[in-house]
């Protein structure tokens, strides 16, 4: 019995990767979850289908709500048709009445004068992550990747508040990624989260962007964990990362600390490294651009100095 | 950047989360009183509408609340009919409030006039004084925003007769008691396949049998006894209103502390949904409240419901209702789904709530306390947010009930209260 899925939106990737008239295998399924699926396409993307309202160029978002666990397999074969994408001998994905998702910044204004502001809404960040549960995340001082992110912060971060620290910086890296358990490892997702922010940011305080080889990335990390860092550290980002650091350049802490909470439950602590990745490099770009130095009081305040971990 | 002892704070969240479900669960409420809303609730006055929900405006109203506030307004003499009732709400000469800043809770459009007669409930252990009006059943029924005549008519006959009855039963318990202990009504029901929001089958059986005797001592006439147990025995929802002034005195108890994080009001006014969360004192924090998904009476579909509105959800608040669906097996074939989905609900509530009641117990879940004290920091942190089982009104006055189903409050209200939250204790 087939099932058919309807599709309300795909992202752009997704689309460019998947779509096409022709009929013709496009890709496989690498992994599943009760309302969730990962695609890897024959030229090597990811695509995330869910039925989760997060938009992001590298997925699929599906209304229903069944589990589909049952229904798709890893290693089915997933197939272009004209309007649909078939997984497997049971399930079409129906394009038909989909909408298109491309993320847009609105980064090219550069950073608002008020993005001096947003100091008093990461402090409330910083807070909301101390008072929240965040066992077995880089917070956790008991967690496999809390070490490790303590001393990449020092021996990475902390010296790109001066120029030029960009080859320290990922030789540090390198030394968190894989680092920590779970589907995507904190070490991952902390640094993807760093990345991600301070990559869209760079360009406003005159830094490069910090790029990490893709295949010296697969080599420390699964291919899937590799794939979504390297879709932050490209800025193909998600609509709550783009509205948390767009939010941030605009100076407006309110929706800065709204876009933090939309994040914090996203996997099993994935949301939760993600932020704190996100609130250092949001930090940094702020010392960068003000000239301040309080990156290092951010990190103490998260727990996370060398000295006191 | 500077910052106040991080963890200094969450140990004093710990104290002040542990103290407050501690008071919500040894809160002690007892039915002890009733009496007209302006005689008992402190502040009502004429010209005062107690409404469900966060604060709202004539003008912002549902359907179903708008029908509910004329049929009140016909009720009081204010208006004669729909449109004097209508041309006088719009005119402002009416006064809002919500139930909740009087310390009362009504269902669904949960109005409160001057002259309806309410139910007094007493906190034994914490001194707090709560209240709730008396239940009409259900379908065409003013709380859905019902109001032709046969809902003012019937009442008048509730506070003509019914609380009569209920009064002169009260004095009488009270000759030998405090009044009607709630909690082991309510404990009790909850092993008898009540869930104690949209199933009060047991908890009426159960109070009915403990006023009979004084209400057949009471010295009314024979007639108005026998009118008014039959009114009360036929319908299921009878307990729910002093179910309701029961999770409110909890929900009282632990209100308030300062630093908690518990939340101790859920509620919703049929335009918004609203919380309070103890340790930010009477601050709303509001999101559009979503449409259930339910069962429909003939003839009705979703296309007819209302966003979901009522006070009910403070039985949840204080972990009880659709929190301990697992209890009540039996409810699904009203507010729909299956029995695994009621079990799978209050397995979920365990994520987002602080501890499991001490007295509130679930049978099937070998004798597992229920999810009690909704932990506004585990609702951020996971994404989940309560899910309650509720009655579905029409979305048009004057219709009423159209059926019955669950439905999740949005997160973003819960986001909105934890950055405040942050911004007071953090900066």
């Amino acid at each position: 019995m087939t099932v058919t899925l309807r599709a309300n939106c795909i992202g752009s990737l997704a689309a460019r990767e998947l779509v096409s008239d022709d009929s013709r295998i496009v890709g496989q399924v690498i992994n599943t979850f009760a309302n969730s699926f990962y695609l890897k396409t024959v030229s090597g993307e990811l695509v995330f289908v869910t039925n989760r309202p997060l938009r992001s160029p590298v997925s699929i978002n599906l209304d229903s709500t069944s589990n589909w666990d049952q229904l798709v397999k890893a290693m089915d074969t997933v197939q272009a048709r004209p309007n649909e994408i078939h997984v497997g001998p049971e399930i079409r994905l129906d394009l038909s009445a989909t909408s298109y998702y491309e993320d847009e910044s609105i980064l090219s204004k550069g950073l608002n004068p008020r993005f001096s502001e947003i100091g008093d809404a990461m402090r409330v960040v910083v807070l909301i992550l101390r008072i929240i549960d965040t066992n077995q995340s880089v917070l956790d001082e008991h967690s496999l990747a809390h070490k490790g992110i303590a001393s990449f912060l020092c021996d990475g971060v902390l010296p790109l508040l001066r120029s030029h620290a960009e080859e320290r910086f990922r030789e540090a890296a390198f030394g968190i990624i894989g680092l920590g358990s779970g589907f995507t490892p904190q070490g991952d997702d902390a640094l993807g989260g760093f990345l991600a922010t301070h990559n869209s940011l760079a360009n406003t305080v005159r830094r490069p962007p910090i790029l990490l080889n893709f295949a010296s990335l697969q080599q420390k990390t699964s291919w899937i964990s590799a794939k979504l860092f390297d879709y932050m550290q490209h800025q193909i980002l998600d609509n709550q990362m783009r509205r948390l650091i767009d939010s941030a350049a605009i100076g407006n802490g309110d929706s800065v600390v709204l876009a933090f909470e939309g994040i914090l439950p996203r996997g099993h602590t994935s949301g939760i490294d993600i932020s704190v990745g996100t609130v250092l490099g949001l930090s940094l770009i702020r010392d960068i651009a003000l000239g301040k130095e309080e990156t290092e009081t951010t990190i103490r305040s998260l727990g996370l100095y060398p000295e006191d971990v | 950047m500077a910052s106040r002892n991080p963890s200094g704070i969450k140990d004093e969240i710990e104290k002040a989360d542990q103290q407050a479900v501690e008071r919500m669960m040894e809160s002690d409420p007892v039915w002890a009183d009733i009496g007209l809303a302006r005689k008992v609730i402190p502040g009502v006055k004429e010209k005062m509408l107690l409404h469900a929900g966060p604060p709202i405006k004539w003008d912002r109203m549902s359907g179903p609340m708008k029908g509910a506030v004329m049929g009140a307004s016909i009720y009081e003499g204010w208006a004669r009919d729909e449109a004097e009732a209508e041309k006088l709400a719009k005119s402002g000469a009416i006064t809002f409030v919500p139930n909740h800043h009087h310390n009362a809770a009504g269902p669904m459009a949960g109005i409160i006039s001057p002259n309806m007669p309410v139910y007094v409930v007493h906190d034994r252990k914490y001194g707090n004084k709560t209240y709730s009006n008396l239940n009409e059943g259900i379908g065409k029924v003013l709380r859905y925003g019902a109001y032709s005549s046969e809902v003012i008519q019937r009442l008048v006959w509730m506070r003509d007769t019914l609380a009569v009855t209920l009064e002169a039963t009260i004095r009488q318990i009270k000759k030998e008691k405090d009044g009607v202990a709630m909690k082991p009504i309510v404990t009790q029901a909850l092993t008898m396949g009540d869930d104690c929001h949209n199933r009060y089958n047991a908890a009426t059986a159960l109070f009915l049998r403990e006023i009979t005797p004084y209400m057949m001592q009471s010295g009314l006439d024979k007639k108005t006894l026998i009118d008014s147990f039959n009114f009360m025995a036929q319908n299921n929802f009878t307990l729910l209103n002093l179910g309701m002034a029961s999770g409110k005195a909890m929900s009282v108890a632990a209100h308030k502390i300062k630093y908690c994080t518990i939340v101790t009001v859920l509620t919703r006014n049929g335009t918004d949904a609203g919380i309070w969360v103890s340790g930010l004192n009477n601050e709303w924090f509001t999101a559009p409240a979503p449409v259930p998904k339910g069962v429909w009476f003939p003839g009705f579909t979703e296309k007819d419901a209302n966003p979901d509105l009522g006070d009910s959800s403070i039985t949840e608040t204080a972990g009880y209702g659709g929190f301990a669906m697992a209890a009540a097996p039996g409810i699904v074939s009203w507010v729909g789904g299956s029995v695994a989905y009621a079990i799978e609900n209050t397995q979920k509530m365990y994520e987002i709530t602080y501890t499991k009641h001490k007295y509130f117990i679930i049978p099937f879940l070998d004798f597992q306390g229920t999810p009690t004290g909704v932990d506004l920091r585990k609702v951020v942190r996971t994404g989940i947010t309560p899910t309650i089982n509720t009655g579905i009104a029409h979305k048009e006055a004057g219709i009423g009930q159209v059926g019955a189903g669950m439905v999740s409050f949005p997160l973003e209200m819960f986001k909105e209260a934890l950055k405040s939250y942050a911004q007071k204790y953090g900066l």
